[in-house]
């Protein structure tokens, strides 16, 4: 592989030793992938920084790194705990003080703790830029509405990447490999943030990878692409999707082109993913909702609190936002007004990736194809997938 | 007599030791127990069989990227296999072996999991990406 000469004295350890390995990882990496050279990242988003999914052995690794500063802008996914509110949510104390560590070592590496899968609401990606991000639903997100340029990441190399400021060239880096291999039909009534999120569960359940073509995707907000993108993300490992009128360079594709494949969406379809991702539940009295998965937005998040505050809460909510918006809802001191009503406004992790026996939570409704996906994987509990509207009836009387 | 295997030498490294086989695809978070060693995933088939200081043999990894991390601290726990001989190598095997340095060699031919067998003696060129299968006479 082609490195320049500051890209030899690195991995020559004239930097350090951990330097040295970090971009040795890129590198080796790159070399099996087909990578000619690497690239320069403006920014690198680090996934899998919660104890409950990397447990001691990134622990360990971290800690191990934090020695180093981080070469680019680096950001950071949730934690596995809210740090503010573990105790009265039943988080033990040794978890409490893993998780710190987690996040004292990414502090001291130059790692911002954003804590949240959506960085892209704290700073806006630029076309063209290349970034390397861990957490899919904000890699389809970053490449499919602003045209930024990123594979899809893992944990480790989303932190080698932080720490070098380096990625692999190759993939979805490289103009050729972001043309569009199969066109997708959409023929299925949109009218709930959940339901756009079924369709893209769908699209990369049926296509799997690739780079497919949505010509009329319904118009929907900037907030619902969140959840279309998170559904894609999970079922599939598609990084980039060309959504004709949102992603800036689906302007230049001729609709004259041949595909490999052409899929339609339809209403039975999308009825057929709700069904297959929920158990039924709703019958059980001890159901809690879950929303926020990807973080709420502030205006997302404005919008339920106004319900939570008019209408008598029937069951436990949970509302999950990064720390940002967390904190400026805090000096309103909505957070004990909320918890008051049984609304724990969830700062900076996800239910996903956090300890739920401990937080004695044994069933979720959820309007996240995404989360109903993953917790029912992960923590083997009961999830209904529901629409946002249907979640806010059950959540509220008279919601 | 020995049987020689060629491939891509991905990590550098020599080793020689006894084969373990697994004609599964391993996901190293929850297959491994990175404290003692054992696989313990798998159904079970490979239940208490340790991949410690064996030449460890499989078609790919899969799973969770947090894999790298479970192979990086069976190394620092000294439990690490000696080798990784993959038909395929993805992203969780390749950062796993360069972070703990264990040699990992990829694109086998012919066939590991047809020509190696588990007790095989083994040894491992990753610099020149040989895999020797030393044969009793």
């Amino acid at each position: 592989m082609y490195l320049t000469r500051e890209e030899e004295r690195m991995l020559s350890g004239e930097l350090g030793e951990l330097y040295s390995k970090a971009l040795r990882v890129l590198v080796k990496l790159g070399e099996a992938l087909g990578a000619e050279k690497l690239v320069k990242v403006s920014w690198a988003h680090v996934s899998g920084i919660s104890y409950t999914t990397i447990g001691d052995a990134g622990l360990e690794l971290m800690e191990e790194f934090s020695n180093v500063r981080t070469l680019t802008k680096s950001t950071c996914n949730p934690a596995g705990i809210d740090v503010d509110k573990w105790m009265i949510l039943g988080v033990r104390e040794d978890y409490y003080m893993k998780q710190m560590r987690i996040l004292r070592s990414l502090t001291k590496m130059g790692v911002e703790t954003t804590l949240t899968c959506t960085p892209y609401l704290l700073y806006t990606p630029k076309t063209g830029e290349h970034i390397a991000w861990g957490e899919s639903s904000a890699v389809l997100f970053a490449n499919s509405v602003y045209s930024a340029r990123s594979n899809r990441e893992g944990g480790p190399s989303s932190l080698f990447s932080a720490i070098t400021g380096r990625t692999p060239y190759y993939g979805l880096h490289i103009d050729d490999n972001r043309t569009p291999t199969a066109k997708v039909v959409v023929d299925c009534r949109v009218d709930d943030p959940s339901d756009i999120g079924v369709l893209g569960y769908l699209i990369g359940e049926v296509l799997g990878s690739g780079v497919p073509l949505i010509e009329n995707l319904p118009l929907v907000s900037v907030d619902a692409l969140k959840l279309f993108c998170a559904g894609m993300g999970c079922s599939s490992s598609i990084g980039l999707t060309l959504i004709k009128g949102v992603t800036p360079e689906a302007r230049r594709i001729a609709d004259v082109e041949s595909y490999d494949e052409k899929i339609v969406v339809t209403n039975e379809d999308i009825k057929e993913v709700y069904e297959r991702l929920s158990d039924c539940i709703l019958d059980n009295e001890e159901f809690s909702i879950f929303l926020g998965c990807p973080h709420l937005s502030m205006s997302e998040a404005w919008n339920l609190i106004n319900r939570a505050l008019s209408y008598k809460p029937l069951h436990k909510v949970y509302l999950a936002v990064e720390p940002e918006t967390y904190k400026s809802l805090k000096e309103r001191n909505l957070v004990e007004k909320l918890l008051e009503r049984n609304v724990v406004l969830l700062n900076g992790t996800c239910l996903v990736v956090s300890p739920l026996k401990d937080m004695n939570t044994t069933s979720l409704v959820t309007d996240s194809a995404k989360a109903a996906h993953y917790i029912r994987s992960l923590h083997k509990i009961p999830v209904t997938l529901a629409k946002r509207s249907d979640c806010i009836k059950l959540a509220f009387k008279g919601g | 007599m020995s049987i020689f295997l060629r491939g891509r030498g991905l990590v550098e490294g020599l080793a020689l030791g006894e084969a373990i086989v697994v004609d599964k695809p391993i996901s190293f978070l929850g297959d491994v127990d990175p404290r003692t060693g054992e696989i313990v995933g798998l159904n079970g088939r490979f239940r208490g069989t340790k991949v410690t200081g064996k030449i460890l043999v499989f078609p790919h990894s899969k799973g969770s990227t947090v894999g790298s991390y479970v192979i990086y601290e069976l190394s620092r726990r000294k439990l690490a296999p000696l080798a990784m001989v993959v038909r395929k190598a993805e992203p969780i095997i390749i950062v796993g072996c360069v972070l703990a340095g264990i040699p990992l060699i990829d694109n086998v031919t012919p066939d590991p999991l047809a020509n190696i067998r588990s007790g095989d003696n083994v040894r491992v060129d990753a610099y020149r990406g040989i895999v020797e299968v030393l044969v009793d006479e």
